[in-house]
């Protein structure tokens, strides 16, 4: 490093003598928002939970616009849907705040920092793929209901008279219908590849730091 | 003196370890300025419960090495940095005096521990530091005797790199 051998104890000398004219902020109101790629995802969870509760809300005066046409037994299992989709994914949205209003540990030892957040990160990806696994198909029968303008309620008819209702006139309906279980398959899909891509791979970067810490420990 | 105030006051006294901990986690001066940013971000955000039972310096250590530690780049853009690091030829500007001897030696540390692994980078900071084996244990959350282990043998590695960097 020198002319002569690496030597910590004459770096250690030259460390503590920097003088750093580094700025330090006059007004703290001008920081930004943390870039921290964990707090990125606990604003971004946040924020598509929001879009969802205001989707249910709209979901819920949806059969009351006449534009629609849903009525009858379409209405009946249109509310039944919304009712569930909103029952199974209530205890998940309480997960969801209660990890969005957790602090982030950085006081602890870094040790237990990093498992913490690690842990608690996995748990959050584990509930997101729940939560949007049992979305896709609520979403896609509400759609459906919702874009067939009244049609479904005649497709809903003939699915409780089957095997009757194949008749040559229908098929096209269940085609319709096969088309929905195929796209809800397809979206189960892209879920789990969109989670892969964006939220595992911090997941993977925070398992090695837990890596780096135990090796020599054995 | 209100909160900010005061933060603002032992983070100009503590300034030293901001500059120290960037340089070490980053070679790129922008990212630097990127990293103290959310460190000072961290910092004031968990400002509100620092009780004082410590002092101020090791509390920043932690909030400091826990930020860095959870802190990652982008793929592209490591690479990128990672490509622009074993490009340069880690010049030498040398007119024989001693200050810039010793700046120049600083600077190839610097560039040298770029090759440490984020929990390596720690131990070589707090030893720097001058925090005894205990309290850098302490710090890290392991053994003291891990702590110990792990020091040594990443003073070890660091060596190796100055050797095969060619920066002794």
């Amino acid at each position: 490093m020198s002319k002569g051998k690496f030597n910590l104890e004459e770096i250690q000398k030259e460390w503590n003598q920097q003088d750093p004219t580094i700025p330090i902020p006059e007004d703290l109101s001008c920081l930004k928002k943390a870039k921290n790629p964990i707090e990125k995802i606990r604003r971004n969870v946040m924020t598509e939970l929001h879009v969802i509760v205001v989707a249910i809300l709209f979901l819920i005066i949806v059969p009351f616009l006449k534009v629609y046409q849903i009525s009858g037994i379409s209405e009946l299992i249109y509310y039944v849907v919304l009712f569930l989709m909103v029952v199974s994914t209530l205890p998940s949205y309480i997960n969801f705040y209660s990890y969005y209003k957790k602090s982030a540990g950085v006081q602890y030892n870094s040790y237990r920092s990093v498992s913490k957040i690690y842990y608690e990160l996995k748990n959050m990806i584990r509930i997101y793929k729940t939560v949007n696994y049992v979305l896709i198909p609520y979403t896609f029968i509400l759609l459906f209901i919702i874009l067939s303008k009244g049609k479904s309620e005649f497709i809903f008819q003939c699915l409780m008279d089957l095997p009757g209702s194949f008749t040559p006139e229908n098929y096209v309906y269940f085609i319709a219908l096969g088309c929905v279980v195929l796209f809800t398959l397809l979206a189960i899909l892209f879920v789990a590849l969109w989670v892969k891509q964006f939220y595992s791979k911090h997941l993977k970067n925070l398992e090695e730091i837990l890596n780096q810490f135990d090796e020599d420990c054995e | 003196m209100n909160k900010e105030k005061e933060f603002l006051t032992l983070l100009e006294q503590h300034k030293g370890i901001l500059y120290k901990i960037s340089r070490m986690y980053e070679d790129n001066e922008e990212e630097q300025e990127e990293l103290r940013q959310e460190i000072v971000y961290q910092l004031w955000s968990s400002y509100q419960s620092f009780e004082g039972k410590s002092k101020f310096s090791t509390w920043m250590y932690r909030v400091a090495l826990n930020t860095v530690l959870t802190q990652f780049k982008k793929g592209n853009r490591k690479a990128q940095v990672e490509t622009q690091l074993n490009e340069e030829a880690y010049e030498v500007k040398s007119d024989g005096s001693d200050a810039l001897e010793k700046e120049n030696q600083l600077n190839y540390f610097y560039k040298a521990v770029q090759e440490l692994n984020k929990v390596e980078k720690a131990l070589i900071f707090l030893y720097l530091e001058g925090l005894p084996h205990r309290e850098i244990a302490a710090n890290l959350g392991i053994s003291e005797g891990n702590a110990r282990v792990k020091l040594n043998r990443t003073i070890s590695k660091l060596q190796k790199i100055v050797i095969q960097k060619g920066y002794e």
